[in-house]
């Protein structure tokens, strides 16, 4: 009688248990048995396997340096294996732990790919490449704990470098320039001067500050502005780099938490922003809604495309006058070499290529922003957004005032950090409830790595 | 000799069915068992981990607020459909009222489309300037006019009614196909013996129909259990951890925070909940009637 509904639900079960399966069983089953590694170098021609999550112009780019490096090097092939961002982690956990893994990977910072990965013994310490090629010294101090692991994988920010970093990025205020000239606001200089913007743009029955919650993590990135202001360095390090001492409940975050549910009982944010995707939420700014826009400098190309001049991006604003801006960013991802590639040098080489200033003149040259500092060799901007976010990242890094990503401290982002940001804001919940949470998930975290 | 081969028979009839139940059902569904005893991380050494996940499950406010929003998806994608399925097929089936294929048509049309394309659908017709608020304001109800999906009391409500949206239809084609299995001098008895509308319908048809209202139940109630994909599409689980649901949990700790283990122990609870809530269902169904 019920036999469709059985066969219903065990097709349902099966498919759920089937996946785990599959990641459980991968581990062990390449396409081929071991030892054809030695494949790689055939008849004098050599493969380089390289793995990237990159789309869009940065691809491109990362493509046509890498057709560029075998060029440089006749008898070398670079194969690149192009997976979206979305899987990425999960595929490439599982081609590191198979029989056939690439030499040289695109990884991703902290504890989503680059911790369990270091963990597990499937990444190699670069630091005798670093002192070859000088990477210990191109990036900027403030970034330099981003690319560093102890080997046990057990801590991130000290030890090892692991990761070469390529791309960076940062996290401030978009502004419709037009709204803001006819609300009569100059761009705000303080954080006095920005919630006052915010009451202005309201009483003009403009929706101050444009967000799309519904992924949960773009209010976040509202938290890093605030508590950029209202967080010490000694704070937001040390949740960070799993400082015991530290906790979720530390007077700025709990000051910024609460700064954030007041914006939102007066009205500040958009109020349909925990049903808004932040696809929607761009594209709604690029169409008007919304006079400030809190998101990251990787939507520089998409926002100048769709607004030209009418855009602008600052940094957060600080609470004295004067003082440097603080702002949360890092320099991205890094290219990583595996423990299993029999061809670290050429790796290391290949990384080298990718990483130098022709990359980042490129980079730069499309709207991106580098990490490295290209002084007299930057190439013209492409927009005056691009402007803009290039000038925040350089104050940022010459200041020494760039922060890292809260969300790196623990890998509970999804199912405890993000919810728990949405519900404060919304109010639902109050700073106190909501951040002792949150930090009882990380101390889980941090005595799960004992 | 002839006995036992006739006795080995049926077996042989469900062998090709076995041979791929075994590797692609029974055995994930074992190795999810004995994952559910491990701490792992999908890439170091597994660490025997006896009941601890399980432990750690069962004493999480966020997995008991998880199941208990499934419960409430039971009563929305279940009760309601067939509550409301019953009476329209009952009377779409008797009065063979013209346009009443194109209207049974309609109603199962969501059936048809995929979860992520309702998802999206309905994602833009809750929205807070979408055409639902819209029409509430053109009704002078602008206190009405919410953030649907975003909101902190209405989102597992709003989810739960597109969820019954969708499976309404299937219950209207269940019954209706029930319907037609009642013979029709069980009504022409009934209305011998002077039964009203109601009478024939308590006394006829709903008996008639405890097969189809079994099977109705029974695959509604899984889908609220394991509800995964439109809540992904619509709120993530979102606002706040309002609309979060066991899917959504084990999916986020399998394939974003690399707890194999504890993903494992979700999905085994998951399915000893949707075991029991089956059997119950059959056995409600199979009692004779006293």
């Amino acid at each position: 009688m019920s036999r469709t509904a059985r066969g219903r639900l065990r097709f349902g079960l099966s498919r759920l248990v089937a996946a785990l399966f599959v990641a459980g069983i991968s581990a062990g089953c390449g396409p081929n048995g071991a030892g054809e590694r030695d494949g790689a170098v055939e008849g004098g021609r050599r493969t380089l396997e390289v793995w990237t999550p990159e789309s869009g112009s940065r691809l491109q780019l990362v493509q046509r340096r890498a057709a560029g490096f075998s060029a440089a090097h006749p008898g070398v092939e670079v194969n690149l294996t192009i997976r979206d961002f979305g899987s990425y982690p999960a595929q490439l956990k599982l081609a590191l732990a198979s029989d056939r893994p690439p030499d040289v990977a695109i990884g991703n910072l902290g504890w989503s790919l680059d911790g369990p990965l270091i963990k597990a013994g499937l990444l190699r310490p670069l630091d005798p490449w670093a002192a070859r090629y000088g990477w210990d010294k191109r990036f900027p101090d403030a970034a330099r704990a981003q690319m560093r692991f102890t080997t046990d994988g057990r801590q991130f920010g000290r030890g090892a470098i692991f990761g070469i970093p390529y791309a960076a990025d940062v996290i401030g205020w978009f502004y419709n320039a037009r709204k803001l000239e006819a609300l009569k606001v100059p761009v705000p200089m303080t954080l006095a001067e920005l919630e006052s913007s915010f009451e202005t743009a309201k009483h003009a029955g403009e929706v101050p500050i444009m967000l799309g919650n519904k992924a949960q993590w773009p209010g976040l990135h509202l938290f890093y502005l605030v508590s950029a202001d209202l967080a010490s360095n000694e704070e937001i390090n040390g949740i960070v780099f799993g400082d015991r001492a530290i906790q979720w409940t530390a007077p700025g975050f709990v000051q910024s938490a609460r700064t954030l549910a007041g914006w939102n009982e007066k009205g500040f944010i958009e109020p349909g922003a925990n049903g808004m995707s932040p696809a929607d939420a761009l594209a709604r700014f690029t169409q008007g809604s919304g006079v400030f826009l809190p998101a990251g400098s990787w939507n520089v190309a998409e926002l100048s495309a769709a607004m030209a001049d009418n855009v602008g991006f600052f940094l957060m604003p600080p609470v004295r006058a004067g003082d440097p801006r603080r702002a949360t960013g890092s320099v991205g991802y890094g290219w990583h070499i595996t423990t299993a590639s029999r061809q670290p040098d050429l790796a290391a080489e290949f990384i080298d290529f990718m990483t130098r200033d022709e990359f980042a003149i490129e980079l730069v040259a499309g709207g991106d922003i580098t990490p490295l500092d290209l002084g007299e060799r930057a190439p013209r901007l492409p927009s005056r957004l691009a402007g803009d976010a290039y000038a925040a990242w350089q104050s940022v890094v010459s200041n020494g005032t760039l922060l890292p990503y809260l969300e790196f401290a623990a890998p509970n982002g999804a199912e405890v950090l993000y919810p728990t940001m949405q519900s404060m804001i919304a109010g639902h919940e109050t700073p106190e409830q909501g951040l002792a949470r949150i930090e009882e998930s990380r101390k889980e975290f941090l005595d799960s790595l004992r | 000799m002839k006995r036992s081969s006739g006795r080995a028979v049926p077996y042989l009839y469900v062998l090709p069915a076995f041979l791929f139940f075994v590797p692609f059902v029974l055995v994930p569904f074992a190795h999810t068992v004995g994952l559910s005893f491990y701490d792992w991380d999908g890439l170091t050494q597994a660490a025997f981990a006896g009941l601890d996940n399980y432990r750690m499950a069962l004493g999480s406010p966020l997995v008991r607020s998880a199941f208990a929003h499934a419960l409430v998806l039971i009563f929305f994608f279940g009760v309601l459909p067939v509550l409301v399925a019953l009476p329209l097929a009952a009377m779409s089936a008797r009065a063979n009222a013209p346009g009443g294929n194109a209207l049974r048509t309609l109603i199962f049309l969501p059936q048809a489309i995929s979860t992520v394309v309702v998802g999206v659908s309905w994602g833009w017709i809750l929205a807070l300037d979408g055409p639902l608020n819209a029409a509430l304001r053109a009704l002078g109800l602008d206190w009405a006019a919410i953030d649907w999906l975003g909101s902190f009391t209405w989102a597992l409500p709003s989810l739960g009614m597109v969820g019954a949206w969708t499976l309404l239809g299937l219950c209207v084609a269940l019954f209706f196909a029930g319907l037609q299995q009642i013979p029709e001098s069980l009504y022409d008895a009934a209305a011998v013996d002077g039964a009203g509308r109601w009478r024939t319908f308590r006394a006829v048809t709903l008996p008639g129909l405890k097969g189809p209202v079994a099977v109705a139940l029974t695959v509604t109630v899984v889908s609220a259990l394991r509800a995964f994909d439109l809540v992904f599409v619509t709120t993530r689980g979102g606002p706040g951890t309002e609309t979060i649901v066991p899917g959504i949990l084990i999916y986020r700790r399998a394939f974003e925070d690399a707890r194999l283990g504890s993903a494992a122990a979700l999905a085994v609870i998951l399915a000893v909940v949707v075991f029991a809530a089956t059997w119950i269902i059959n056995r409600i169904a199979d009692r004779k009637p006293s």
